[in-house]
């Protein structure tokens, strides 16, 4: 096992906060798949095609881009290595949602791993598949957990106006599109909530 | 309960249908069982504790406050997972108050229990269908944030867009989403 996959496999669940990370198990994961250095503009997934992989950033950036209501892709999150990216369309089945593409000043390193061989990996009995979904748990609970804090932020100090939108007192003002996309980033994982 | 008495109750779980009885009573083996009158607080808002329950028998009701006033959120039932947060990731506050609605009890599910119990088919079929209610609730709350959108800016979309009677604001129908309120108040 190489002891970059181990490091890695430290970062990534340190990035993510997993209780239990086991870098030694975690690596399999990684060893799993294939590495590669993808340049500067090119796509890792397109919107509506078929979620048959998972990436593993290792270094560098993805930006994520979601057709708005007109049908246009817009640049809706940045994701800096390591993360992991692409899982959600694995685990449900479901077509990509957003087209990523590498961007910054650098190629990314990215480890591409096969929808199969994550399911495989991900249903073991063993430590390695404990490993995997435990890392696989803390993200989909981070997910849902800072969408909460996402949409309490939204909500903060709009809740006088927003009533008082309701009853018709004061003209229309409500969650940006932005906002919308900026919600969704961080239900899919792909944005943490905006501080402040 | 006995161990053979709350293995049964746990193979009736779907989440262990398909799993070996010997796994299941290593599960009820190493996890303690919790009983729950009615109203008894089984999770506390804002505290620091690392337990999550799986309920066997009974029903318990999510409940969050917010400014002072408390919403329900969720009703678990039988096979399903409270408190799982704090299994899988440092440092996390209860975001939520869980009290038993009913007579419950509950496997107590701690991080060491796990450790454990890493490698049993129990552990990794529990794990398993926790990804998967996950995911759903991740998909069942992307298409309602979409609904919602779509029904408060209809015209930016060329589908006819069937109105309902909710709030007219998005900000409205996301307060309605996630304080489980009935409307804009």
């Amino acid at each position: 096992m190489s002891s970059d996959f181990v490091q890695l496999a430290q970062k990534l669940a340190d990035a993510i906060g997993v209780v239990e990370g086991a870098p030694m198990q975690l690596a399999n994961m990684f060893a799993a798949g294939s590495l590669a250095e993808v340049p500067v503009g090119h796509s890792l997934c397109d919107f509506g095609g078929p979620s048959d992989k998972v990436f593993l950033l290792v270094d560098g950036t993805v930006e994520v881009f979601k057709p708005d209501t007109t049908g246009v892709p817009r640049p809706i999150a940045k994701i800096r290595g390591p993360a992991m990216i692409g899982h959600m369309g694995v685990i449900d089945g479901s077509l990509r949602s957003a087209s990523c593409k590498v961007a910054g000043e650098t190629a990314a390193m990215v480890i591409s791993l096969g929808a199969d061989e994550f399911r495989r990996l991900m249903a073991r009995p063993d430590a390695t598949g404990s490993a995997v979904r435990h890392l696989v748990l803390a993200n989909l609970i981070r997910q849902l957990g800072n969408t909460n804090i996402t949409v309490a932020a939204l909500l903060d100090g709009m809740s006088d106006h927003a009533a008082a939108t309701e009853t018709g007192s004061q003209p229309v003002q409500d969650i940006t599109e932005d906002d919308l996309h900026l919600l969704q980033a961080v239900l899919r994982g792909w944005s943490v909530p905006p501080r402040g | 309960m006995s161990i053979p008495d709350l293995t049964d109750a746990l193979c009736a779980l779907p989440c262990f249908r398909k799993v070996p009885r010997s796994a299941v009573a290593g599960l009820a083996a190493t996890c303690p069982v919790r009983a729950f009158d009615t109203r008894d607080e089984v999770l506390s808002q804002g505290a620091g504790t690392d337990a999550a329950y799986l309920v066997i028998q009974g029903m318990l009701e999510v409940s969050v406050e917010t400014r002072r006033t408390w919403h329900h959120i969720a009703t678990i039932g039988p096979g399903e997972l409270v408190g799982e947060s704090a299994l899988f990731i440092r440092g996390v506050q209860r975001n939520a108050t869980v009290m038993a609605h009913k007579p419950s009890y509950c496997l107590e599910l701690t991080p060491s229990a796990l450790s454990t119990l890493a490698g049993n088919p129990a552990l990794a079929a529990l794990e398993l269908s926790l990804v998967a209610a996950l995911s759903r609730r991740i998909r069942k709350t992307n298409l309602e944030i979409q609904g919602a959108w779509k029904q408060t800016h209809p015209d930016d979309f060329k589908e006819n867009i069937q109105s309902d009677e909710g709030p007219k604001t998005f900000a409205g129908r996301l307060k309605n989403m996630f304080t489980g309120r009935g409307g804009d108040q």
